[in-house]
Order: C-alpha cells, then structure tokens, then sequence
C-alpha cells in the first residue's frame, strides 16, 4: 500500500496537485465547510430524536430537510477527500488515524442507512408529537453523534499521527 | 502601536508553553476548535437559509432561531476559548500572518452583521414570523452571514499555508552582531 | 438587493485578499524546493517556537566568516530555517534555550520556491563552540568541538554526521 503510495506520489497528477499551491487549502476548506453541514444536520436529527428541538415538526419533516444535506455533503467530502489523498498519499497511508477514520466512516454511514431503513413504516414517522423515541433510540443518536466527533477527531489527527499514537503510528518507519 | 512585545509575552507564558510541549494537548485543541467553528457555521447557516426562505417560511423563525442559536453560542463559546489558546502557543507567527487577521476581520464583520439584523430587521419580525417571505434586509443578513462564515473557514485554514516570517532583529541583538562582527575583524587583524 | 451585492463585493474582497496573501504551504512541504540545497553559516537573531515549525532566524556570515552579511543599509540580511514542531524538536535539542541569539550555526535548508529567505531544515544543525567562527569558506562540521544536532532525515549511522553538498545556490 505504502510502495503504490510512494509511487503514486512521484505520478504528474499528484505532483501537479502538491506544487498548485491553493489546491490543498481550498479542498481542505470546502472539507471543512461540509463537515459543519453534515455534522450538524446529524446533530439536528439527533436532537429531534431527543425532542430537543423541533418537537412541533413531524420527525419525517426533520428527516426529510436534513437528510439530503446529510448525502450531499458525504459526496463532496469523499470528492474532496480522494483529492486531497492523491495530493500527498504517503502523508494519509502512513498515519494510523487515516486507516481509523476510513473505517469508522463505513461504520457510521453503514449504521445511519440502517437507522433510515428501521424507520417503517412511513405512516408511523408522519406522527408528529406522538413519535416518541425509546431510551435505546435516544442512547443510539447521542452514540452517533459522538462516532462522527471521534470521526472528525481521527481526520485532524492525521496532520498529528505520531503525537497522537506513539508507537502504534504507522508513521514510524519515516521519522 | 507596536504589539509585538505584548505578544511574545503571551507566547512566553508557562501556559503556552505547555501547549507547545505537550504533545496531544495541541491536536485535542485544534480538533474542539474544528469542531466549535463548524458547528457555529451549521448551526447559523440553518437560520441563514431560513432567513433565505429555504426550505420554506412555515417554520416561525423566532423559535428557529431560538433553537439553533443556543448552539451556535455555546459553540462560538468554545471556539473562542480554543481558539485563544491555540493563538497563545504560537503567537508571535499568528501575529505576523495576514491569513489571520483577515479571518479575525471576517469574525468582526460577521458579528456587526449579526448585531444590525437583531436590533433593526428583526424588530419588525412579527410580520414575517412565518407563513411569509422574510424582507429583503432579512435575506441580505441570511446571505452576508453565510459569506463571511465561510470566509472565516476559508481564511483559518489558510493560515496553516501562509507563514507570517519576522525577519526583523531586536536592536539589542542588532547592536550584539555588530559588537561581534567588530570583535572578529580586530581579532583576526590582530593576527595579520 | 443593494445590501446582497455589497455582501458579494465583500465576499470577493476578502477571497481576493486572501488568495494574494503570499502562499507558503506548511503541510507539504511542497512550497520548498528539494532540488535546491543551500548550506550557510550564520548567527542566530531569534528562534520562534511555534507548535507546528519551529523556526530559526538567523543573519548568515560572509565568506571570511568575519562578520555577517549586511545590506546597503547596513542591515543584517536574516533567514530563516524551519523544521518539527517546538515538542519534537525540543526532544531533538533544538529550543529557544539551546540557541539563544549570538550562537554561530551551520544548516543546510530547501529554500522557498517562491524566493524568500527562508527554507526547510536538512539533515543536522551544527553548533560552533561559542563566539568561535569557522575558518574562511567553511562551516561549523569542521570546527573542532563543533555540535551536531537533531539527525538526519532517514540517516542516523555511526559515522560523523556533515553538512550536505550546495546544490542550486
């Protein structure tokens, strides 16, 4: 993984990527800009699901204004996060929190799809104030919520792997 | 007014110090700062879009707003505290970097444009509470608001790219070079 | 509407500024140019100790390694050198303590691409004894009682370590 890593960074695409100096930038600022969207949409069901907020709106409702902002803003950042890989591979394939954050984001988005796909029938979510959420549906959006923090955790890391994981940096072999 | 020595002050605090040296201590921060800052423009951009009539005007905007911006200061909150602390541990690059004064501007810019919507076009709000268009200077507060957030992501992640460089000497050293330099030619004249 | 356009202008603005700051990239080290090496003497004026680089300011010397090298007006031309942050560089004994303002220095850095006197750190920091310059034309690795600093990138043999060659300057 690392030699195609290595051998992939010497390509033209990658160097022209690395030596355009606000490539990286704005991919990472339009990255960040959509972790604010997608995180906080997530936060918005999640608050709806602990009748924080929006108590007066159907959960469909909450659901249905969010969830497209909540896809939108995953497509983007996987577009601009495979940019961003291809601008310095070696730096994103030898840190232990790139690996962690891949991995957790299949888990997160493979539980929220499974989530939607719980939620039947329709009928039952267009119930407005009468869709209460039980105690293990409520302790599964404060879980979510924290997965995406630990998520967003991992992807700030990666500029830190051997600070953060010590000995266990895959980082090692190159300092 | 020269801040300079006011800030490397604030570098040479035991505090800041701490936060260069401790190894896991600067990533957490620079992971809650992440994390506040987006959450404020999320958060904001709900109520910006709603000010924009998106999706819809049927929601009343007072308790949307009322919602969101709970969350919106309770993450500025801590943006700023994680902030503050991430300028003290490099101050002095922070203080010579343009990136970060723009981004400092852009905060202020975003606060006026907050302050003018609440004390002048909000005060009419029962008229456009819901089921209405939002004014036209109720949608230019929604517009200006999402510009100038994005600009403070913009520029904040800028900073990391741009290096304020001070090259200046500090007199007293200039005049210790200058002593030294002297010391060398008489030393090495000397000799010849 | 006059209000939007005026935000938009602002908004352009502020983009346009900020695209224009000069751009030196941190995260990469892309913006430093690996073929070039240059290797200097010099005196150093001040450390900053930031978190994330580390930087080394430092006035270079003149060939007869007699005084430093000064503009027109007099004034001494500083460079800079950066390297790790301030933690792992401490843990290689590089700090503001360790080069305090007055030492003599040799470092071999990959200039900025775009021309400012500055660059990133290769290979060791070499110390000269205090207030002892090298010889004409040569650096501090052959100085006797010389300091040799942090390691190399991927190096670390038992052999003396040495500046590297200048290539570009």
């Amino acid at each position: 993984m690392l030699e195609f890593a290595t051998w992939f960074q010497g390509t033209p695409v990658s160097v022209w990527l690395q030596s355009t100096l606000w490539i990286v930038p704005l991919m990472q600022s339009v990255h960040i800009v959509m972790i604010g969207i997608v995180f906080v949409s997530i936060l918005m069901v999640a608050l709806r699901v602990m009748g924080w907020i929006r108590a007066d709106e159907p959960f469909a409702a909450v659901l249905n204004r969010f969830t497209p902002w909540i896809a939108g803003g995953l497509a983007v950042m996987a577009a601009t996060g495979l940019i961003l890989v291809a601008a310095e591979p070696v730096r994103e394939f030898s840190a232990t929190s790139f690996w962690m954050k891949m991995a957790l984001i299949l888990v997160a988005v493979a539980s929220g799809l499974g989530f939607r796909a719980a939620l039947t029938p329709e009928k039952q979510l267009a119930g407005g104030d009468n869709l209460h959420f039980s105690g293990r549906s409520k302790a599964l959006a404060v879980g979510t919520v924290l997965l995406w923090l630990f998520i967003i955790f991992l992807g700030r890391a990666i500029a830190y792997d051997i600070e953060i994981w010590g000995p266990l940096s895959l980082n090692q072999r190159f300092s | 007014m020269d801040l300079l020595p006011i800030v490397e002050a604030i570098q040479n605090t035991g505090f800041a110090e701490w936060m260069r040296m401790s190894r896991k201590g600067l990533p957490i921060i620079n992971w809650m700062h992440v994390v506040a800052i987006t959450t404020v423009f999320g958060t904001i951009f709900v109520v910006d879009l709603r000010l924009l009539n998106y999706p819809n005007a049927s929601r009343s905007f007072t308790r949307l707003s009322e919602e969101m911006l709970r969350w919106t200061w309770g993450a500025f909150a801590l943006a700023v505290i994680t902030g503050l602390m991430l300028f003290a541990a490099n101050a002095v690059t922070y203080y010579n970097n343009t990136a970060f004064w723009l981004k400092m501007g852009a905060i202020v810019l975003a606060g006026i444009n907050m302050a003018v919507f609440q004390f002048l076009t909000f005060r009419s709000v029962t008229h456009w509470d819901r089921d209405r268009p939002t004014p036209v200077a109720a949608r230019a507060a929604g517009a200006m608001s999402i510009l100038l957030w994005l600009s403070v992501i913009f520029l904040g992640r800028w900073i990391g790219f741009t290096k304020g460089y001070n090259f200046e000497v500090p007199d007293e050293i200039e005049e210790d070079l200058f002593d030294f330099g002297m010391r060398l030619i008489e030393a090495v004249s000397g000799f010849g | 509407m006059k209000t939007l356009t005026k935000a938009a202008i602002l908004g352009s603005v502020l983009t346009a500024a900020a695209v224009a700051t000069p751009a030196l990239a941190h995260h990469s080290f892309a913006i430093f140019d690996n073929e070039k090496t240059y290797v200097f003497t010099g005196v150093v004026t001040r450390v900053n100790p930031d978190a994330n680089h580390l930087q080394i300011f430092f006035a270079e010397m003149n060939p007869e390694r007699k005084n430093v090298i000064r503009d027109e007006s007099d004034k001494p031309i500083v460079w800079a050198v950066e390297m790790a942050g301030s933690a792992q560089s401490a843990e290689q004994g590089i700090s503001v303590n360790t080069f305090p303002a007055g030492t003599i220095f040799s470092v071999a850095l990959h200039p900025l691409r775009n021309g400012d006197p500055a660059g990133s750190r290769e290979g060791a920091l070499f110390k000269c004894p205090e207030r002892t310059p090298p010889p004409a034309g040569e650096h501090c690795d052959v100085v006797e009682g010389h300091v040799a600093i942090g390691e190399a990138r991927g190096g670390g043999g038992d052999e003396e370590a040495h500046l590297p060659k200048e290539v570009g300057r």
